[in-house]
């Protein structure tokens, strides 16, 4: 009985001890020591206590804990650990800054406790170092985020060359690109062959396929954030590039040291001034050409420690041109995209964001021809537009509890067709311009909630509402992320998700062509919904730097839109037919499901790194009015799918990368035989049948496979220190074994034979590349 | 705008084209089967059935490849009723008179079609029971050629029939709008079809119980000088298969030579074999129009 009652005393001491202990709480940013940018996502942890947290999406911590002795690691992948003692018996304000590691020292950059697969609660979302992607292979020397991407498991591209990202079943209109907050409408240049972010201004990459934070919605199916360069607050320093087609430069700085800096990136094509000679001569004249460019920048500017600036935006168009003496047309289309941010720290435990973010995709032609003295004119454009806010609050009450909420609401203007027609002829000028306007808006709260050391729960709560001239739609999406570790460096995850897309893509091409176009949901074409489950399990290998995921899905879309058969978007963009074709009639609605397995082994650092990805997949659709309501295959859908990225570092001077893939053929349609059909007459002539038809008889939709794609890349880098920074000469080769990969089929029917060919794009192309870094 | 945006696909293709060679694929291979035809209504003098056979899509082509199929044994069934019908060499079709065969309002109708060497197709129709008798002409219009900027005019004027009806709430019902014109032009080209080679097709989705007004009928003629003549108009309650068979025919025909439109997938219902076996119900109404200059 005694002993009873001790215990039981003991008991309350401790709780009382737990409850009223005085706690403290640990702030700061965490940078990179050279440049003094922000890092993002760094881990910090308390080994006495063995917990911790991580920065956020700019460079903040927060950890409130007993007061105390501390030993406190800081760390990132690629930097050295950073290791402070610090007493804790007040609130302490602690900048934090990492240098980065000696690659090829892989001592250095093993640290036990930084980015484990196994200690990260969220499924389902992959990192991608940007310093890789510039290792990589690339499709004519262009570093490219996107087809980087495409390597992950669980995404496939669409087809050869294409930079369509399809997540997990979903189409590529079902992806959130958003660089700095604002989303990116069409992320392709020349038709999907290269996108639109090219790495030298990114900072961070992440890829999320499920289990989606609370903060992101209005897309099913994945998210892809990528977050500018802040530019170097110490020193000015900058890149240049010059590849087969295209040159490319950065540079950037501190405006006022340690305050403010800047960066300017850009990249322009020049295939059309190579060319010119060439084309002019074969017509007659005529200047035609095509060319694309980026411009991304970006300042920053630190008011004082508890409040910061960033002004950002991104500027890219593709041009296609054509013109004489008496004729200038010229094609055009690009994103433009901006934001402003504010970062305020309340106090330390609550940091806020404020973004004011603008985006526009626009696709225009420009006609003027002069006759007879005369001129006419012709100025089109389709597009969308947005305007949008959000407010971000990260609450970090205890160790146990890191709270995000915040509201978003967007402003889109759809113009599907806007038109003006001059011309000296006709007395008054044509003018037309359609706009749809609608709001989207978002309110959400998450708690990443840690019970006990191994276990971690991300539950969220998001509400989206939606309103385009009196129709609404809302819809709660519930978010749950949860982890449990089994073993220090192995744990098994699980997710769900609900998201809710109110736009949507007009485009039954699939090749990325710039007349694609964004609509709104209306009272006949509903939203699309997605719902997606994944568990698996996250193992490291910490003294190999590896990490090994293994991950199973299922996800279901609903009111995803297809195109009718026989439907045709391209009459869309014709000048006068957007009124006359209602669009909602040339779509119908229906359901897509997915699930697969998916494996991915990652090295981000050391000597030899890279990935293996491997993805096993089911994609089907069903849809009332395609394929008679039967269900049938998605046309990406990817039975196998495998991609094998490595790079290795001879020394500090050489590195070389391959990549290699496979994946089964897409599904195609292709006619069983032909016949005559024919036609009713009820009316007398022609004894009741007026007309036969030769019809192809298809066994249904999709239910041929193009041949497997596989394809082998290699390339080698050459670095050299100089006096002034270091050149990097860069040689790649594009389908090495010359793989002939399908693009597409077609029938080709003479007067004896109808045979079916196929045509390939891309043999093997080598390319090379020349770089300065700056110091 | 879709042929600059071909240009520039051209461009690409040329740019990047690597090479065009036979495909190395499995290509399905399909033997020969019946293709069959049979629409039947109450309102007609004659049932009739055209049989024909399917060709193999891919390999070597022969001569005749398709065509009327003229040893099958086509019989129809309804009520424990059997039906043969025989071939008639005229009209290059199986048929009864309807003295022969009974169809019978919302009564199931077989049909069972075995020829040598191929296999044995069968399919259904349900006769629709209603008709829909609120076909009404409303006016004429008329246009002159020198009115419509078409350079490839072979007629002298044209005359619209604004027609109405009134759709039937209890059911989900498909119409066909048709026509024809009781006369003998004096004139080459002067055709009696109203429908011109296109098929007026509706369904009652968007306006399920209310009335619709339609002036796609018209009739292209050279002279007229003050003539009246009788002109057909027909409402056609047609079936399911009726309506999804002719609309997918009519999407076939306009988008098959396009590369980016998806495929058409020609509806079907015959087991074992392609074509259609549907049915419909034919209200018609006569009116006297003056074909003017």
């Amino acid at each position: 009985m005694y002993k009873k009652k001790i215990t039981i005393l003991f008991l309350l001491v401790c709780m009382f001890t737990q409850a009223y202990s005085q706690k403290y709480t640990l702030s700061g940013y965490i940078k990179e020591a050279k440049s003094q940018e922000l890092l993002l996502g760094t881990t910090v942890y308390i080994a006495e206590l063995k917990t911790g947290t991580s920065a956020n999406a700019y460079g903040f911590y927060s950890i409130t804990i007993p007061e105390g002795e501390y030993t406190v690691e800081y760390s990132f992948v690629g930097y050295k650990t950073e290791t402070k003692k610090i007493v804790l018996d007040k609130n302490i304000s602690l900048d934090v800054s990492l240098s980065i590691g000696q690659e090829l020292e892989e001592v250095v950059v093993t640290a036990d406790k930084i980015n484990k697969q196994s200690e990260d609660v969220r499924s389902s979302v992959i990192s991608l170092p940007v310093q890789q992607i510039k290792e990589i292979p690339s499709f004519l020397g262009e570093k490219d985020v996107l087809k980087v991407i495409q390597l992950m498991p669980g995404v496939q591209k669409g087809t050869e060359g294409q930079s369509g990202i399809y997540v997990r079943g979903g189409g590529p209109d079902q992806n959130l690109l958003i660089l700095d907050d604002a989303p990116v409408y069409n992320a392709q240049h020349l038709f999907g062959f290269f996108s639109v972010f090219n790495g030298d201004a990114l900072r961070s990459v992440e890829l999320i396929k499920g289990g989606f934070p609370a903060k992101y919605g209005g897309r099913l199916s994945s998210v892809i954030d990528m977050n500018m360069k802040d530019g170097n607050k110490e020193h000015y320093t900058g890149e240049l590039g010059i590849g087969l087609i295209s040159s490319r430069a950065v540079l950037e700085g501190p405006i006022i040291k340690d305050k403010s800096s800047f960066l300017i990136s850009g990249r322009r094509t020049y295939i059309d001034l190579l060319l010119m000679p060439i084309i002019k001569s074969q017509t007659d004249g005529v200047k035609t050409g095509y060319y694309f460019y980026d411009l991304n920048a970006k300042v920053n500017y630190d008011i004082n420690k508890k409040n910061k600036l960033f002004l950002s935006g991104y500027f890219g168009r593709d041009i296609f041109y054509s013109k004489d003496e008496e004729f200038n047309y010229r094609l055009g289309w690009g994103n433009q995209t901006g934001t402003l941010r504010w970062n305020h720290q309340f106090n330390n435990k609550l940091f806020v964001n404020t973004s004011i973010i603008y985006s526009k995709y626009n696709f225009s032609i420009d006609l003027e021809e002069k006759y007879d003295d005369k001129k006419f004119l012709l100025k089109y454009s389709s597009g969308i537009e947005d305007i949008g806010a959000k407010i971000d609050f990260n609450y970090y009450p205890t160790p146990k509890h890191t709270i995000h909420f915040g509201l978003a609401s967007t402003y889109h203007e759809f113009i599907p067709r806007a038109l003006v027609i001059k011309d000296d002829d006709m007395p008054d000028d044509i003018g037309s311009k359609k706009i749809i306007g609608t709001v989207e808006s978002g309110a959400y709260i998450e708690d990443l909630y840690k019970p006990f050391n191994r276990m971690q729960i991300l539950g969220g709560l998001r509400y989206s509402h939606y309103t385009h001239n009196g129709t609404k739609y809302d819809m709660f999406e519930p978010r749950i992320s949860a982890s449990y570790k089994l073993f220090d460096d192995l744990a098994v995850k699980a997710s769900y998700a609900k998201m809710q897309q109110y736009i949507h893509l007009l485009s039954n091409t699939g090749i990325g062509l710039p007349t694609d176009l964004w609509v709104p949901s209306t009272n006949e074409v509903k939203p699309q919904e997605a719902w997606q489950v994944a568990c698996g399990v996250a193992k490291d290998f910490p003294n190999r730097n590896l990490s090994l995921t293994v991950e199973g899905y299922y996800k279901e879309m609903d009111n995803i839109i297809g195109y009718k058969e026989g439907a045709n978007f391209l009459a869309l963009d014709e000048s006068s037919s957007f009124d006359e074709i209602n669009w909602q009639k040339m779509v119908t609605t229906g359901r897509s499901w997915s699930y697969g397995t998916e494996i991915l082994l990652q090295r981000k650092v050391g000597k030899l790194s890279g990935w293996l990805g491997y993805t096993l997949s089911w994609t089907k659709k069903k849809f009332p009015e395609l394929n008679f309501g039967e269900e049938y295959w998605a046309k990406y859908d990817r039975r196998h799918d495998f991609s094998a990225v490595l790079i290795y570092s001879f020394n500090k001077k050489i590195k070389m990368g391959a990549t290699w893939v496979y994946a089964t053929g897409n599904a195609m349609s292709m006619p069983l035989s032909e016949y005559s059909g024919e036609i009713h007459n009820p009316t007398p002539y022609d004894n009741y049948y007026t007309q036969s038809v030769i019809l192809n008889e298809y066994p249904g939709r999709n239910q041929f496979r193009m041949n497997p794609y596989h394809r082998l890349d290699l390339n080698i880098q050459f670095n050299k220190k100089k006096k002034r920074g270091t050149r990097t000469w860069e040689i790649s080769i594009y389908n090495v074994y010359n793989r002939k990969n399908p693009f597409f089929y077609y029938v080709n029917t003479s007067e004896t034979e109808t045979k079916v060919k196929q045509v390939s794009l891309f043999s093997i192309l080598p390319s090379f590349s020349y770089s300065f870094k700056f110091n | 705008m879709k042929k600059q945006i071909v240009h520039i696909l051209v461009i690409i293709m040329i740019l990047f084209l690597s090479c065009e060679k036979d495909a190395n694929i499995k290509l399905p291979e399909e033997d020969p089967k019946l293709s069959v035809y049979g629409f039947l209504s109450p309102e007609d003098t004659i049932t009739s059935v055209i049989v024909k056979n399917t060709h193999p899509f891919y390999g070597k082509k022969s001569n005749n490849k398709i065509a009327y199929i003229t040893n099958a044994r086509v019989k129809i069934t309804n009520n424990n009723n059997d039906y043969i019908l025989p071939f008639s060499t005229q009209t290059n079709s199986y048929y009864l008179d309807s003295n022969n065969i009974k169809i019978i309002p919302g009564e199931e109708y077989f049909i069972e079609i075995s020829a040598p060497d191929f296999p044995v197709v069968t399919s259904s129709t349900i006769i629709p029971e209603s008709i829909n008798k609120t076909l009404e002409h409303i006016d004429v219009r008329y246009l002159h050629s020198s009115d419509l900027n078409t350079p490839d005019i072979t007629y002298s004027s044209r005359i619209f029939f604004n027609v109405k009806w009134t759709d039937n709430s209890i059911e989900k019902n498909y119409y066909r709008l048709t026509g024809h014109v009781d006369y003998t032009a004096p004139q080459q080209g002067e055709k009696g079809e109203l429908d011109n080679n296109n098929i007026f097709l509706y369904d009652d989705d968007d306006w399920n119980g209310q009335t619709k007004t339609s002036d796609v009928l018209h009739y292209d003629y050279y002279s007229g000088g003050g003539i009246t003549i009788p002109v057909h108009l027909m409402l056609l309650n047609i079936d399911y298969h009726y309506y999804q068979y002719h609309k997918t025919v009519r999407d076939f025909d306009i988008h098959s030579e396009n590369p980016f439109s998806e495929p058409v997938i020609v509806y079907s219902n015959i087991q074992n074999g392609a074509g259609v076996f549907a049915s419909y119900r034919k209200h018609e109404i006569i009116k006297n129009v003056e074909l003017i200059n």
